[in-house]
């Protein structure tokens, strides 16, 4: 049997899990809300789509630091995990303490307590036990804010006179290359610092860099309509050159 | 005593609690000038909450006007509370002052409370002073709150207003 007859086993990738879902408990009221994330949803993200206004944060157990707002929960947390939403305590007189003394509330009529004689009260129970089972009390889903990409990839931004700068690192699975912008009315141009050159040299787009001063090359991109399609221009560039590189290479 | 009470209150919570577990509540929650503020936690039979478990928090902020707690201990005695199979039945807090005014809840105390109840919490707030006088309010939910014992008293002319004798009751 020739080489090229023997039979090929192709296993086709999974397809890629598009969302997890996870449960959401309040710790005060403890009902639990299952909720369904996107990638990229962070912990903002489901608390105030879930209705968690004001302090509320995310804790994972009870020994664990609040989840910070930013932190992509994607990521993060596991599919089918718990976390917590809970508010700190927040207790205040606002005012002074000898305002405090004289102050008088208003009279509220709904806290009238209704005590009436009726029959004594029934034997004790002597033994509950908690209910382990958790009940869902609703269910949501949630997709992540939708940021522009250079503020996704942590770039800055700053404003000039007809023009606006943006900074930050292109990014690729080898390579994390300082950049930046300016994007005018009608163009962007785009700044590498120091570009990987061995990788790049042999991709068909290496003749629009053009070497610069201080080490900065200017990348001659058609098309770009602003920064945040410049950065991924850029990024798919470095992408298919080291793709060219590891081809060649192995 | 035994209380006799019809339980049939259309569903409207009833917070049962004794003068002893107040008068620790006082105790534990007036060491200095400063507020402290607590979770109250304890069994519940359907409309019947029963406070008798207190679990302090710690202060990210702490003066004789304000209390916050930090957010990890709030989060980790909250948690604590479920997973003993209980649930949060209410806040405790100290206000400076003195007499049943100065219990009265602040802007700050009911939009925390109301917070809590929006989402569907059961809680009553505490509210108590130096000398022995404790307030129940809850912006949005209406109530019931007994108190089992000696050595407390109503306040005449205040709703949900009791005294607690902070000395033992019998000397």
């Amino acid at each position: 049997m020739s080489r090229n007859k023997l039979p090929v086993l192709y296993h086709a990738p999974a397809p890629p899990k598009t969302m997890k879902t996870i449960v959401v408990a309040d710790a005060a009221s403890g009902n639990h809300t299952q909720v369904t994330i996107h990638p990229g949803t962070t912990a903002a993200d489901v608390l105030q789509q879930a209705g968690f206004i004001q302090d509320y944060t995310l804790t994972r157990n009870r020994e664990g630091e609040s989840i910070p707002m930013d932190e992509n929960l994607y990521e993060s947390v596991p599919d089918g995990a718990k976390v917590w939403a809970s508010t700190p305590v927040d207790f205040g007189t606002g005012r002074s303490p000898l305002l405090a003394a004289f102050y008088k509330p208003p009279i509220e009529l709904d806290y009238l307590a209704e005590l009436l004689k009726g029959p004594p009260l029934p034997e004790p129970i002597v033994a509950i036990p908690p209910s382990r089972r958790i009940r869902v009390a609703r269910r949501i889903e949630v997709k992540p804010s939708r940021l522009p990409y250079w503020e996704e990839k942590g770039w800055t931004r700053s404003k000039r006179v007809g023009t606006t700068v943006y900074e930050g690192y292109f990014y690729s699975p080898r390579h994390k290359v300082k950049g930046r912008i300016e994007e005018g009315f009608f163009t962007c141009k785009i700044w590498m610092r120091n570009p990987p050159r061995h990788t790049l040299q042999r991709h068909p787009t290496w003749g629009c860099f053009r070497p610069r001063s201080d080490d900065w090359w200017e990348i001659h991109h058609h098309g770009c309509r602003n920064a945040s399609n410049a950065i991924l221009q850029v990024e798919r560039t470095l992408n298919e050159a080291e793709a060219e590189d590891y081809a060649r290479l192995y | 005593m035994r209380a006799c009470i019809n339980l049939n209150t259309g569903g409207i919570p009833i917070f049962l609690t004794d003068a002893w577990f107040l008068r620790d509540c006082i105790k534990h929650h007036t060491p200095l000038e400063d507020e402290v503020g607590s979770y109250l936690t304890g069994q519940r039979i359907d409309n019947i909450h029963l406070l008798s478990r207190i679990c302090l928090v710690e202060a990210q902020l702490q003066s004789p006007v304000r209390f916050i707690g930090t957010n990890k201990s709030s989060a980790s005695r909250l948690i604590e509370i479920l997973d003993n199979g209980n649930r949060l039945q209410a806040t405790f807090h100290s206000h400076p002052g003195s007499g049943p005014s100065a219990t009265a809840p602040s802007s700050i105390d009911r939009r925390y409370m109301g917070n809590l109840q929006k989402r569907g919490a059961a809680v009553l707030g505490l509210i108590c002073t130096r000398d022995g006088y404790i307030r129940a309010y809850s912006p949005l939910m209406r109530f019931v709150f007994l108190v089992q014992g000696n050595g407390v008293d109503s306040v005449p002319g205040e709703d949900h207003v009791i005294k607690v004798t902070l000395e033992d009751p019998l000397h």
